[in-house]
């Protein structure tokens, strides 16, 4: 076990040595990452007509508080309309999108739903300036020296929506099941290409005499996994940062920004073992062909099998409860790391449901493992055409009685 | 190199679907002596060196070194350098070195300092950050050497290594082959290039019809062949003379085999009586006149 911990820890090592200590990785990198941050940007800047906002000032509220409200929403470049209404229609303005915001009783705000973050600070300022001008008259001192005499009015913020919270959880299960795929398509091809590479070019050969080939395979594949991973986190963190900071009152960032640690470590699980699953049946069509060139014709049965999955995801997005289909398919070990996250975030499974289609992907990969090292190992002295998959699982069925 | 073990092949036998390749292969290598194994293309040499590394499962028949059956672990102390290249491209010398001493076991610092240490010896040291296929093929065999040298393995497999070398790079890899039988390791290596092996190897093996049809230590093997070499030159050229049971061999030294029974006394009256005889050469047979012999004129592919 620890020799085959050893030599896996070594193929592991050259795979990722190999991809950081090249200059196409990391320009390719910092030109995904500035892509990412500078087009979200650009996006912020383009729709900067969001920085125009509707706010509702209730007729309860000072009548001094809408001339504030314009002069701080100048200072935060916002665009500022308000309007006054009754206190018992502000739900419904905010509600019908009639307005972003309102001001009731003098100092509570409320809204419905995300909004940019500059807008509150803007009314919040606002507000307190407002109180400010009040106490200063009332008790006949100039209001700069009322600064060091009280603290800063606190205000309230009511989401009126608050109770739909969970409702943007599955977006980033659905954008993470959607990393995964994109990894697979590169990272996934790269294991099984650097598979047909070594049995090409006889490298295979002289790692087998030494390594076993379990250790080759889960080598490879854990090396070009942390790689993708690594890439993967780098740029599922700039996309955050590019949403936090150019669209923060977009719904999507607030539905990222409401992710907890372990909301986090359930979606790394299992984006995790859904790469080191798919990952290995790119490994094993590896090893069913000669020639790098022969490996093109096989990488469409990784996506028929993960297909499935994404149909059934985009039939439920809208409505997961009443699918009688979903919670059966998310134990199916490799639609599991697509649907599993999707049911978590809707609150559809519970943590031991998790924690058993958890336990389903590992058996599969390990049963992955084995099989292709069998596959591997009973076509390591196959030249010339690609063995028929059939032929190879055959082969490997004979060679491991 | 620890040296001091041999290797054994014991009946070996395996078929690829219907065709059987190896029909009971029996081999023993010594330590400290090279050990040339020989046959047609398609005689199975490459099918039980792989047997040999765990490539290939036998249908029946034992590995042993040392007298015990070989597992992954012993294997690991062998170097095995494949007939086609078996390096990473794209990959650096000095890297590909380094990895392929610490697969073989070695620890990182121990490999880095192995790699330098046969990078230097065999003239690779201004290679070493290139990649492999920036190389030409003699560099490229040379670091294939090196792959199979890293570890100073107890047991070498070589299958072809010296073909497609100059002869510069054929005098340098012959002297690291000896070099590492001379410090004790086992040392198989097919060829077809009968006179290098003829130079380098002490024993040999003659694979013919899936089995070993002629072994044994060469020198042996060419004064109890029950054969001679004859050559004979008649004003300068060489020439066929009329001998009873003897078989002529054409090529570039064209000459004749006769049986041991046959004096040179007789060879030379016949030779005499066709003309003015200006060379004579009676001596055991070559490596070359030994394949020949077992494996007839046009081989068993």
């Amino acid at each position: 076990m620890l020799f085959a911990a050893r030599c896996t820890a070594i193929v592991a090592s050259r795979e990722i040595l190999e991809r950081v200590r090249s200059r196409v990785f990391w320009a390719i990198l910092a030109l995904t990452v500035v892509s990412i941050i500078g087009g979200a940007h650009a996006v912020g800047s383009l729709t900067s007509d969001t920085d125009q906002f509707s706010v509702v000032v209730a007729n309860d509220s000072p009548s001094t508080l809408e001339t504030e409200l314009q002069t701080s929403a100048a200072l935060y470049g916002l665009t500022l309309s308000t309007m006054s209404a009754p206190p018992r229609d502000v739900p419904g303005l905010l509600l019908e999108g009639l307005a972003q915001a309102a001001v009731v009783d003098g100092q509570d705000i409320v809204i419905a739903g995300p909004v940019a973050p500059a807008l509150i600070t803007a009314i919040a300022d606002a507000v307190d300036a407002t109180a400010r001008q009040g106490i200063a008259t009332r008790v006949g001192v100039a209001e700069p020296d009322l600064e060091l005499l009280i603290d800063p009015v606190v205000t309230t913020v009511k989401d009126l929506r608050s109770s739909d919270a969970t409702a943007g959880k599955p977006l980033p299960a659905l954008a993470a099941s959607f990393l995964l795929l994109m990894s697979l398509l590169i990272f996934g091809l790269l294991v099984g290409s650097g598979v047909a590479e070594e049995k090409q070019n006889r490298i295979a050969e002289v790692l087998l005499s030494k390594l076993p080939a379990q250790a080759l395979l889960a080598g490879k594949v854990l090396g070009i996994g942390a790689v993708g991973l690594f890439q993967v986190t780098a740029v599922a963190v700039s996309g955050l940062l590019a949403l936090r900071t150019a669209q923060s009152g977009n719904p999507a960032a607030q539905s990222f920004a409401g992710l907890d640690m372990i909301d986090g470590f359930w979606l790394l699980l299992w984006f995790v073992q859904g790469f080191i699953l798919y990952s290995l049946v790119y490994a094993t069509l590896g090893a069913t062909v000669s020639r790098q060139e022969d490996f093109q014709s096989l990488v469409y049965i990784p996506m028929l099998i993960i297909l499935p999955a994404y149909v059934i995801l985009a039939a439920n997005f809208d409505d997961w409860s009443s699918n009688s289909w979903l919670a059966p398919a998310s134990f199916v070990p490799f639609w599991t790391p697509i649907l599993m996250p999707f049911r978590l975030a809707t609150e559809s499974a519970s943590t031991g449901e998790a924690l058993l289609a958890l336990l389903g992907t590992v058996a599969a990969s390990l049963g992955l493992i084995w099989l292709g090292s069998q596959v591997y190992l009973g076509n390591i002295l196959r030249t010339g055409s690609r063995v028929p998959l059939s032929e190879a699982l055959l082969s490997a069925f004979e060679r491991s009685r | 190199m620890a040296g001091g073990q041999s290797l054994e092949v014991v009946g070996l036998r395996k078929s690829f679907g219907n065709v059987q390749v190896l029909r009971g292969v029996d081999i023993q290598a010594q330590p400290g002596r090279i050990l040339g194994f020989l046959g047609c293309n398609g005689a199975g040499k490459t099918t039980t060196m792989r047997t040999i590394l765990g490539l290939a499962r036998p249908d029946a028949g034992t590995v042993r070194y040392g007298g015990r059956p070989i597992d992954s672990h012993s294997r690991r102390a062998f170097g095995y350098m494949p007939e086609e290249r078996g390096l990473y491209p794209r990959m650096q010398v000095l890297s590909q070195l380094i990895y392929f001493g610490r697969v073989a076991g070695l620890g990182r610092k121990h490999s880095r300092q192995a790699a330098w240490g046969w990078l230097e010896l065999l003239g690779l040291r201004a290679y070493a950050t290139a990649k492999v296929e920036q190389l030409s093929h003699g560099n490229q065999q040379r670091v294939q050497l090196a792959v199979a040298l890293i570890h100073r393995p107890n047991v070498l497999i070589l299958d072809e290594p010296f073909s497609g070398l100059d002869p510069v790079g054929v005098t340098e890899m012959g002297g690291a082959i000896r070099e590492a039988a001379q410090q004790g390791a086992t040392i198989i290596f097919s060829s077809h290039q009968l006179d290098l092996v003829e130079s380098l190897c002490a024993d040999i093996a003659i694979l013919s019809h899936g089995k070993i049809a002629l072994s044994g230590a060469l020198e042996d093997l060419r004064t109890e062949a029950g054969i001679r070499r004859v050559e004979v030159w008649i004003d300068d050229r060489p020439f066929t003379i009329p001998l009873a049971g003897a078989r002529t061999v054409l090529g570039e030294q064209p000459h004749q085999l006769i049986t041991s029974q046959t004096s040179v006394h007789a060879v030379l009256e016949s030779a005499l009586r066709l003309g003015n005889v200006t060379r004579i050469r009676v001596e055991p047979p070559s490596l070359s006149d030994l394949f020949h012999s077992v494996v007839g004129p046009n081989g068993e592919s």
